[in-house]
């Protein structure tokens, strides 16, 4: 296998995952730790026959990268934080109308302008619910550049693969970090295209589809004279009132996620056989962990790491089995209690859980997660 | 992609008003439309449909996309490809799709609610671009669908749900906004004078850059019966159409017509000029200028090899001082160059918000271990070109580790580590590139610790400063490698033990 080593920055490698997947159209807005994916955008895109927009603001970022999704372009948009915050009217449109796309939010440090140069987990739960009403995301989480590479082709196939935008949640310590990096060949990593609609001016029935989760998707221009709306809509399209109409598109939506779970959830676990302690962390926060893991470990605790990589939709049942065991966890995170609340979903027994947040704007570093671990370790109140 | 659908010919097809066949551009099954009775926007609808008919364009290459409102429900009825976007956001999703496509002739249907309040940013950015797209912009003066709250253009004293007691706010004079925005064909037409917006439209559409065809409505519903001192139907409101209009010639421009009353186009104003206000084919257009952007754009560079371990274990290296002194770029440098010599990097950064001033630091771990924590915690180099840089983490060097430090800072107190306090600052300032002492810094490192090979160090040096610099930066890398050879030399004469820890060597602290 050829491959290609590279030092590059965390935002630079998850453009270059995005050419790699087919993406061929950007808008974006300034914004710090985010900028470096606009500006290679701006510098790469044309180089391989794609375009590049600079827009007024976020909000016309993302509509214009779904105008140009629904025009059969793979594209994407970059932000953080405040820009990020704009953005969730048009994310739910998306969702909606079932429109490829891919999000990144560079997470900085808030609320509101914050600490626009310092890593940060805040927008974990917004990245999942920042958008109104019932509706499916998935985001991932990469914890290192070259995850920020592969984790971005991943984005973009299971967008296409399931007609929904997919968030890509990192955090400023990643966006900015340098790192050795290998670049595979083309076709080395699969890339994933949406099915379109044959195109003739037949109507295509949901029923006599292959998937019946995932329509095929119409590309503007082929002849369809199709709709697309963010109204509730009838398989054809158009506006609709009808309760059970409205009731069974809401549904399907949530359903076609847990159809293709399979390829959508990504755990990375180790050591966690037999582990007295793990700990439960995301991002950037995985390289403190993994160190202070292996620390604990040559002083001969047995410690292990779960980190869910695709965040949303959070790996709940296989959380679920490993926190039966009675192992304690550590939840390290750059939130007052984010993550805290999706691992609680997963636990019987809170006393479990021990909470590592910090938000001063600073990465965490392995020592406090060494000590934290010792801490619950120690701590016998719940046997 | 290329941009063939800024090629349209003149088409020469007749559109007769009386017995034209509407139905074979309108979704009939999704009739009966939501519009009340006395609205405007079927009549603009179907004028819409005229003027698309004339072009003579294959119907599968045109989009029509619209925000929300009542206006923007029009997508709903018309048998193209449509898209009903959200509020005031339908030109960004146009924008997209023209650039994703330019071979699709993009139409969108707006309301003056819709385009100038809540996407009145998106209608100026439109405007100034000049993307070839067309915007009917249906200017009914109110919010119709929510139920007739004041909009950016009710008339001033106009009653509405939002002002019971009269309007206070001035309201737009859209297309003057279109045409000193940068819009390349701004018409205004009205739902009285019919046959003219068929031609205005048709113009529009032909157009090739961003054109913004105003049109002129009333609504009764929401907007006349709240103000029937001055409608009693909506008949009254077309009507005055009739009477405000003030009618532009096609020789004439809204500043060749002499006498204008004062009451036209402004902010109180209830007449206005009706016509073709602005044209100009050869405006620039985004697309066209995009071509050449790619044109431009040259093809990328590959800089990979496959790397092969030497004996070295793991550094942990932090340069720090205030921004705009290149710090991050000198960790980068350091970076590509290990990155050559096929180690594992990991180089981050943190810094305030300001582009210059402010501290700044750059962390380098080097290592042929993977990288678990990516930030320096036990620094073996600490390179601080501030004394503020030096005082806040000196402590952190290492025993033994190397402190550099310019002339001009301290760090005597850090007994701990080797100090090299060396004029880094002055030296660039001396052969005329100021901006280069972080190179200089990284010429004096190579010295001190010689990492990789020389060559190695002045190819990465090359590769990440812009072009223009490569030269003095090399030069500046060269002094820096001398600063420390001298500086060496000086001390071993003096105290004959090698080391550089020689306050005479630097400049007296400031």
């Amino acid at each position: 296998m050829t491959r290609e080593f590279k030092l590059m920055q965390g935002n630079v490698a998850l453009v270059e995952g995005a050419l790699y997947a087919g993406c061929r159209f950007y808008a974006g807005y300034p914004i710090t730790p985010s900028t470096e994916i606009t500006e290679e955008c701006a510098t790469r895109l044309p180089r391989v026959g794609g375009r590049f927009i600079q827009m007024e603001d976020e909000i016309a970022s993302i509509a214009a990268i779904i105008g140009a999704s629904l025009a059969g372009v793979k594209a994407m948009t970059a932000t953080s934080g405040p820009g990020f915050s704009l953005m969730q009217e048009q994310i739910g449109y998306a969702c909606m109308a079932e429109i490829p796309i891919v999000i990144v939010n560079i997470m900085r440090g808030g609320p509101s302008t914050g600490l626009p140069t310092s890593p940060a987990q805040g927008d974990i739960l917004q990245s999942r619910w920042g958008t109104h009403g019932d509706h499916p995301i998935v985001v991932l989480a990469p914890a290192n550049v070259e995850e920020m590479f592969t984790e971005t082709i991943r984005a973009f196939n299971i967008a296409e693969m399931v007609r929904n935008p997919v968030i890509i949640l990192a955090d400023e310590v990643i966006g900015h970090m340098r790192e050795r990096i290998a670049i595979p060949d083309e076709g080395q990593i699969p890339t994933t295209n949406r099915i379109l609609a044959p195109s003739n001016h037949e109507e295509t029935l949901r029923e006599d589809m292959f998937d019946p989760y995932v329509p095929p998707m119409k590309r503007l221009g082929d002849g369809h004279r199709f709709h697309t709306t963010g109204l509730t809509h009838d398989s054809k399209g158009f506006p609709t009132q009808n309760p059970k109409v409205a009731d069974e598109l809401i549904r399907r939506l949530h359903q076609k996620l847990e159809e293709y779970r399979d390829g959508i959830e990504e755990v990375d676990e180790s050591d966690i056989h037999d582990a007295e302690a793990i700990v439960i962390c995301l991002g950037s926060v995985t390289r403190s962990a993994e160190a202070a893991i292996h620390q604990l470990q040559e002083e001969g605790f047995r410690v292990g790491l779960f980190r869910p990589v695709t965040l949303f939709p959070f790996p709940r049942k296989r959380l679920r089995r490993l926190l039966k065991t009675g192992v304690k966890a550590v939840v390290a995170e750059m939130s007052l209690g984010q993550l805290m609340r999706l691992v609680e979903s997963a636990s019987e027994d809170r006393r479990q859980l021990y909470p590592l947040c910090k938000v001063d704007g600073d990465v965490i570093a392995p020592e406090e997660i060494v000590h934290a671990v010792k801490r619950a370790l120690n701590d016998d109140s719940n046997s | 992609m290329t941009q063939t659908a800024s090629t349209k010919t003149v088409s020469k097809r007749k559109v007769p008003h009386i017995g034209f066949d509407y139905d074979q551009y309108l979704r009939v099954e999704h009739m009966p439309h939501l519009w009340c009775p006395g609205c405007g926007h079927g009549m603009v609808m179907k004028s819409l449909i005229r003027a698309i008919h004339q072009t003579g364009w294959n119907r599968d290459d045109i989009v029509i996309i619209s925000g929300i409102g009542c206006a923007a429900r029009i997508p709903t009825y018309l048998d193209f490809d449509t898209v009903h976007t959200t509020h005031g956001r339908a030109l960004p999703f146009a924008t997209g799709v023209r650039l994703a496509n330019p071979d699709l002739h993009v139409i969108i249907a707006t309301g003056d609610g819709d385009s100038l309040a809540i996407g009145g940013n998106h209608f100026i950015h439109a405007c100034r671009r000049n993307i070839d797209m067309t915007l009917v912009l249906f200017n009914n003066g109110i919010y119709g669908m929510t139920g007739g709250q004041y909009s950016p253009s009710t008339p001033r004293h106009d009653r509405s749900a939002t002002s019971p007691y009269g309007n206070v706010e001035p309201h737009f004079d859209i297309s003057g906004l279109a045409t000193s925005s940068g819009a390349g064909f701004v018409a205004r037409g009205d739902t009285y004078h019919l046959s003219q917006l068929d031609k205005m439209l048709y113009r529009g559409l032909m157009h090739p850059g961003f054109s913004v065809v105003e049109v002129m409505e009333g609504c009764f519903t929401t907007h006349g019966r709240r103000n029937r001192n001055r409608y009693k139907s909506n008949l009254d409101m077309l009507m005055e159409q009739k009477n405000m209009a003030i009618e532009l010639k096609d020789d004439q421009t809204a500043h060749s017509i002499k006498d204008l009353p004062e009451d036209i186009d402004g902010p109180n104003g209830p007449k206005y000029l009706h016509g073709v206000i602005y044209e100009k084919q050869d405006r620039d257009n985004y697309l066209s200028l995009y071509d050449e952007v790619t044109r431009k754009a040259k093809k990328g560079d590959s800089l990979g090899r496959v790397p092969d371990k030497g004996n070295f274990k793991h550094i942990e290296l932090r340069f720090a001082g205030s921004g705009g002194q290149g710090l991050i770029l000198s960790g980068i440098i350091l970076a590509d160059a290990a990155v050559e010599q096929g180690w594992n990097v990991a180089q981050s950064q943190s810094y305030g918000p300001e582009a210059r001033g402010g501290s700044s630091k750059c962390d380098l771990v080097l290592s042929h271990k993977k990288i678990e924590f990516p930030k320096a915690t036990r620094l073996d180099v600490l390179v601080a070109l501030t004394q503020e840089a030096c005082d806040k983490y000196g402590k952190m060097v290492r025993d033994g580790g190397i402190l550099l430090v310019d002339a001009s800072v301290d760090g005597s107190e850090h007994h701990q580590a080797r100090l090299y306090r060396l004029p880094i600052i002055s030296t660039a300032k001396k052969i005329g590139s100021p901006m280069s002492a972080n190179v200089v810094a990284l010429g004096c490192l190579h010295t001190i610790l010689r990492p990789f090979p020389k060559q190695a160090m002045e190819n990465a040096v090359s590769k990440n400063v812009p072009e223009p610099t490569i030269e003095k930066n090399l030069e500046a890398f060269k002094a820096g490698r001398h600063l420390v050879k001298t500086a060496t030399r000086k001390k071993s004469r003096k105290n004959g033990n090698g080391s550089a820890k020689n306050e005479k060597n630097g400049k007296k602290k400031h």
